[in-house]
């Protein structure tokens, strides 16, 4: 199948981890990030995976991405190595920095991912997308002049500007203040849940995840592996619904994993 | 203000020496050099044109020539090692060789003078790009990857953009840096230009003339280092102060394996530079009389019956030159280092000096030798002195922003305390400053190389420079080549012995602040 056969077939992929992991370094100084770990995302589903820090989530994001070459293991995503999904222009990672380019003006470094694509211009979809993520007015504007939560939204707007269909959030609003962080909870996440996409947000909010992802993984400590999955069993477009008895149920589900998970012997 | 107070303090000085040293054939003021420059407008200034035009190509080809190597490294890292050991070897050609060796392969014209003004820059502007194709964050290059794209891409979109305030440091360095290769060059048998001019003037103890062509010199390097600096300040702002850090690899595990690692890359960098050699000299095709192959230096040295005596000329004169490089080292870094310390003891004096040190730091010092030859003579100390002089602004320059490099909130610790700025500078300032220093005592050695070269050549008439310029004009070509291999030799030594101990100590007393891999 050649990339522009996937461009076509633009249904959500499926993520396949089988007994991926991960070790830095060697010798007496290596580190076992990620053990042995057997994870399959459906197509068109949104998982959070959420853990202390350090704990391997970012490490996992990154081997699903192909960004890290796992020790053992393999990911495949619809029976290939990301590799192909990423050559085709069909995954967007959103980075725990915005990683905006600060000589580039906001609708430049949305317009960026596209050509990183290999996709025609559009500058109509980049205008709207920035008028999605509430930044119209300030196309012209260069990173530093933005603030932290409006940089957040612009690194989401180049994320969707490719219409990809594997979507890798990595604390995708973890270096913006609380409040600035629930408006972003509620106003982002229409964006992709309208578009239909395979998702993984890796975040360490409670609150996040079970608000946002239909299936709330929960990691331990270093060596990180997965203890708990949970579904969350409201429907989509839930802000409505936060408090609901089974949301708040939901939250304290996973918060009891985690907690049993950091205890100390 | 501040700078017009500093310029007119230091011209009534200039000024008065002058009037006390009045008969001796040592100074002339400011008021004579300013109507000397006046009677002979026409001739210095079509001097000047020349050098000028042949200091602005070897800019552009050394800067091109640069960018090239840089690129290069970032796209093949394995190789980053053995391209920076090779360039600096090149670097540390002596000129005062290569000149009169350039000059019978390019003939007459400008072309020897161009060649030399393009070694004086590619170096200080390799060093600085090499860091500045490196300095943005890994995120950005995850975002490239993640769709897909390679090396090459990162390469345009993010490092040539970002690299480019580096870029510009270096060029602001390189700017002098050619007219000093361009001076130097014409020492060495041009027909026309500043350096003509001045090898006569000290030929013919014209002192007006010598201390109006090296104020000419001094003014043309000042204004071009400062008007970069002006420009390099406006595009980029928040531009970071250039340090020529080492380009630190992975820490090896063990200090053998270190060791090792060094020896191997030492033995690869000379091989290279034996083959660049040969394949220059058969690919040119050069002349075997003159353009002498590294065999025919072996048979020079070590397999002819009077190799011996080669031998023991060639030793003789490199402790010659030795004993005058070391104290002028030693004493051009001591100076930098302690000027500094009190100038940051005193900061009210620092805002004062800083710019003015950065000015005279572009002098190119030795396009000014002739004059300290005339002042101090032909002797150890006007070498020593040259040597010296060379090294120290650019130490104090670069000692002065290291220990600026002390993060204030560590000083409002130590004033918290009610420490001592005594204490602070031991504790604090000095630490933070020990990178900076340690790249410009690096890059000290081949400044010091080719100052005690060009001095024992212009003046002492005794060294390895003396021995290479005398037997250029005496053809005696094998023994050219053996000494300007020597020197080269000495050079990355004395900067690998150099970088040895900066590795040390920074691990000791630095370890967050060395550049990562």
């Amino acid at each position: 199948m050649s990339p522009r056969d996937m461009t076509e077939a633009s249904a959500p992929p499926e993520v396949i981890c089988r007994d991926l992991s991960m070790r830095f370094g060697r010798g007496k100084t290596a580190v076992q990030a990620l053990q042995p770990t057997d994870l399959t995302l459906a197509p068109g589903s949104m998982t959070a995976l959420v853990g202390p820090s350090g704990c391997g989530k970012s490490t996992l994001l990154r081997l699903i991405a192909g960004l890290e070459h796992p020790s053992s293991g393999q990911v495949e995503i619809d029976g290939d190595s990301p590799r192909r999904i990423r050559r085709a222009g069909q995954l967007a990672v959103a980075f725990q920095d915005p990683s905006l380019l600060p000589w580039r003006s906001l609708r430049s470094n949305v317009a960026l991912a596209r050509h990183l694509a290999r996709l025609p211009k559009d500058r109509e979809k980049v205008a709207d997308l920035i008028a999605k993520v509430g930044l119209a007015g300030f196309e012209r504007h260069r990173p530093a002049a933005l603030s932290g939560g409006m940089r957040q939204r612009a690194a989401i707007a180049r994320c969707l500007a490719t219409d990809p269909r594997l979507l890798l959030l990595d604390e995708p609003f973890g270096a913006v203040d609380e409040l600035t962080r629930r408006r972003l909870n509620i106003d982002l996440p229409k964006l992709w849940q309208a578009r239909g996409v395979t998702g993984l947000l890796v975040t360490h909010s409670v609150h996040e995840a079970v608000l946002l992802a239909d299936r709330v993984l929960v990691m331990s400590p270093r060596p990180g592996e997965i203890i708990a999955d949970i579904p969350v069993p409201l429907g989509r477009l839930r802000n409505a619904r936060t408090s609901l008895p089974e949301f708040a149920q939901t939250v304290a589900q996973v918060n009891a994993h985690l907690s049993q998970s950091a205890a100390l012997p | 203000m501040r700078h017009l107070l500093g310029a007119l303090a230091i011209l009534m000085l200039w000024q008065g020496a002058a009037l006390l040293l009045e008969g001796r054939f040592l100074l002339a003021g400011p008021w004579d050099v300013a109507r000397y420059m006046a009677e002979h407008a026409g001739l210095l200034g079509r001097a000047l044109r020349i050098t000028l035009l042949e200091a602005f190509l070897g800019f552009v080809i050394g800067n091109g020539a640069a960018l090239i190597l840089a690129v290069t490294v970032i796209l093949l890292p394995r190789l980053q090692a053995l391209i920076g050991a090779v360039a600096l070897l090149v670097f540390c050609l002596p000129l005062v060789a290569t000149g009169p060796i350039l000059r019978v392969l390019w003939g007459p014209g400008i072309g020897p003078q161009v060649t030399l003004a393009a070694l004086a820059v590619y170096y200080t502007s390799f060093l600085p790009l090499v860091v500045g194709l490196r300095a943005a964050p890994a995120s950005w290059f995850d975002l490239v990857e993640s769709y897909g794209r390679g090396p090459f891409t990162a390469l345009v979109i993010i490092r040539l953009r970002a690299c480019l305030p580096y870029f510009f440091a270096g060029l602001q360095i390189a700017a002098p840096a050619a007219f000093l290769g361009a001076m130097v060059g014409e020492f060495t048998g041009a027909e026309r230009g500043m350096g003509v001019l001045a090898i006569r003037a000290m030929r013919a103890l014209d002192v007006e003339a010598t201390w109006a062509l090296a104020s000419l010199a001094a003014g043309v390097s000042i204004l071009f280092y400062s008007a970069l600096g002006a420009v390099g300040h406006r595009l980029f702002p928040d531009r970071p102060a250039l340090i020529l850090s080492a380009q630190s690899s992975a820490q090896p595990d063990n200090w053998v394996l270190g060791m090792l690692r060094a020896v191997a890359l030492g033995l690869a960098s000379l091989i290279t530079m034996l083959l660049l050699w040969w394949a220059m000299m058969e690919l040119g095709d050069v002349n075997r009389f003159f353009g002498k192959r590294p065999a025919d230096i072996w048979h020079f040295l070590v397999t002819a019956p009077e190799a011996a005596a080669h031998r023991a000329t060639l030793w003789q004169a490199a402790q010659d030159t030795l004993r005058y490089t070391l104290p002028g080292y030693g004493m051009g870094l001591a100076l930098g280092l302690g000027l500094a310390a009190i100038f940051t003891l005193f900061p009210t004096i620092a805002a004062g000096v800083l710019p003015l040190a950065i000015a005279l730091r572009a002098i190119p010092i030795v396009t000014t030798a002739p004059l300290i030859v005339l002042a101090l003579g032909r002797g150890a100390t006007g070498t020593i002195t040259i040597v010296a002089v060379m090294i120290f602004f650019p130490t104090l320059v670069a000692a002065l922003q290291g220990m600026r490099q002390a993060p204030g909130q560590v000083l409002d610790l130590f004033d918290s305390y009610g420490a001592s700025r005594f204490t602070r500078l031991i504790l604090a300032q000095i630490p933070a400053m020990l990178p900076a220093f340690f790249a410009a005592a690096r890059m000290a050695v081949p400044a010091a190389i080719l100052a005690v070269t060009v001095a024992e050549w212009l003046a002492t008439g005794s060294g390895l420079g003396n021995l290479m310029a005398l037997t250029a004009s005496t053809s005696d070509y094998n023994m050219l080549w053996s000494s300007t291999a020597l020197v080269t030799l000495l050079a990355g030594l004395g900067y690998a012995l150099v970088a040895m101990v900066e590795k040390r100590v920074l691990a000791e007393m630095a370890p967050e602040q060395g550049i990562g891999p």
